[in-house]
């Protein structure tokens, strides 16, 4: 095969329409012909861009939270598998659980290399979780990472529901100072404790408070169920 | 060279839920564009994202930065299922070339990186506007449409041959046009 016919397949091929037939000839080819890898490259990079050219267009807000709900459903029934450090953690006693929670996300700042550094910019804050009447033994706490814009919400003593609302999940809110409450995450449950734990992103001090509600499978685009607790954040 | 997106690939490797949810806000729009383009369907395409998305977290380990970034890796996982959504599930199957892994490859991706990121939209669709129609046709037929070669060219009504010629001689000029843009940002 020549250079010039390799190269028409190797097209054919980075476009995704090459024939399996002709894939031994082009691969032969390959093999022994240094420049035509080096076109390879040069197309398959050439093809990459195409998508870019697109007019974007947004997905609704519901599919990130089917494909949330159903990765963070996985992850829960996939973790004892995956994760050694949850083996660790199920020998812990339930009561102390909540108690290594909070440390676990101290441990996490002094990591994050903010421990000390709580009277300058970027130190890492941490916020009381403040239960309701629907919920009246939540507590926790929320540790904000300004330099990632991401929090670590801890809390305990919750009941999402059994039964029929066993598949009920917990949607939590940012509340604007003005404005409806925006998605911001589901809280995962750690199995066999009661500690539930979620990661927040986003520049919670522009925001007044985190809340929880528990919503149908999926979340909902605004908070529809009681709300459960909630996370007061700094005013300015 | 550690791979710019090395701290979101640890992440992914330990199963955590938040990479899929940091990937999917980085890169779900464009996932759907793609599949959109392809399926001509908002509720087909949704789902295709969806589907993809939880394929690349639970495939997480085949992901081989040296075959290029996370981005273009997405964009073939979410193109590749919505053609075989299109096709059906009889679809033909798929010939993949084999990557040649020369250890510079993942330094040339780096630099291809900042070459694409730069290159916006607009000059994307530049590049592709400076190729005769027939060319352009034909490399877009056979990006997006899940047709095959012979399908293309009866489509065309032209030969395989004309079909090949022209696939070929599309990439060779987009080739150039990048190339330049990669030689100016190696250039100081």
């Amino acid at each position: 095969m020549s250079c010039a016919e390799a190269e028409e397949l190797i097209a054919l091929a980075v476009l995704g329409v090459l024939e399996p037939e002709s894939s031994s000839q082009v691969e032969h080819h390959l093999r022994t012909c240094s420049h035509c890898r080096e076109t390879a490259r040069a197309y398959r990079r050439a093809t990459s861009i195409l998508p870019a050219s697109l007019e974007p267009t947004k997905p609704s807000p519901e599919l990130r939270r089917r494909l949330m709900t159903e990765v963070y459903a996985s992850a829960r029934a996939d973790r004892p598998h995956r994760l050694t450090l949850e083996s660790i953690w199920r020998r812990i006693p339930q009561a102390r659980a909540f108690t290594l929670a909070a440390v676990a996300t101290s441990v996490a700042a002094i990591v994050l290399g903010v421990w000390g550094a709580t009277h300058t910019p970027g130190a890492a804050q941490t916020f009381s979780v403040a239960a309701t009447t629907n919920q009246p033994g939540a507590h926790g706490q929320l540790t904000y990472f300004p330099n990632s814009a991401r929090a670590v919400l801890t809390v305990a003593g919750i009941d999402a529901g059994t039964g029929a609302n066993a598949t009920n999940v917990v949607e939590l809110w940012l509340v604007p100072r003005s404005g409806p409450p925006v998605p911001a995450a589901f809280l995962t449950p750690i199995p066999q404790t009661n500690t539930w734990t979620a990661v927040i992103t986003g520049d919670l001090l522009a925001y007044k408070m985190v809340a929880a509600t528990t919503e149908p499978p999926g979340g909902r685009p605004g908070p529809t169920g009681p709300e459960m607790f909630s996370v007061a954040l700094p005013q300015p | 060279m550690e791979h710019p997106e090395a701290g979101i690939l640890d992440l992914l490797a330990q199963g955590s839920p938040e990479a899929i949810e940091f990937l999917y806000d980085r890169y779900g729009r464009l996932a759907f564009t793609v599949a959109l383009r392809v399926l001509s369907d908002h509720s087909a395409a949704e789902d295709i994202v969806q589907e993809a998305f939880l394929s690349i977290w639970r495939r997480s380990m085949t992901y081989r930065p040296e075959r290029g970034s996370l981005r273009n890796w997405i964009c073939t996982i979410v193109r590749n299922r919505a053609i075989d959504r299109l096709r059906g599930e009889s679809g033909r199957s798929r010939y993949e070339l084999p990557f040649d892994e020369k250890p510079e490859e993942a330094d040339l991706s780096d630099t291809w990186s900042q070459v694409a990121a730069e290159l916006g939209r607009q000059q994307i669709r530049e590049a592709l506007q400076q190729l005769p129609l027939e060319q352009r046709q034909t490399i877009e037929l056979a990006y997006w449409s899940g047709l095959s070669q012979r399908e293309i060219a009866d489509n065309m009504r032209v030969p395989l041959g004309t079909v090949k010629g022209r696939a070929r001689l599309a990439l060779s000029k987009l080739r150039d046009v990048l190339q330049e843009r990669e030689e100016s940002w190696q250039t100081p």
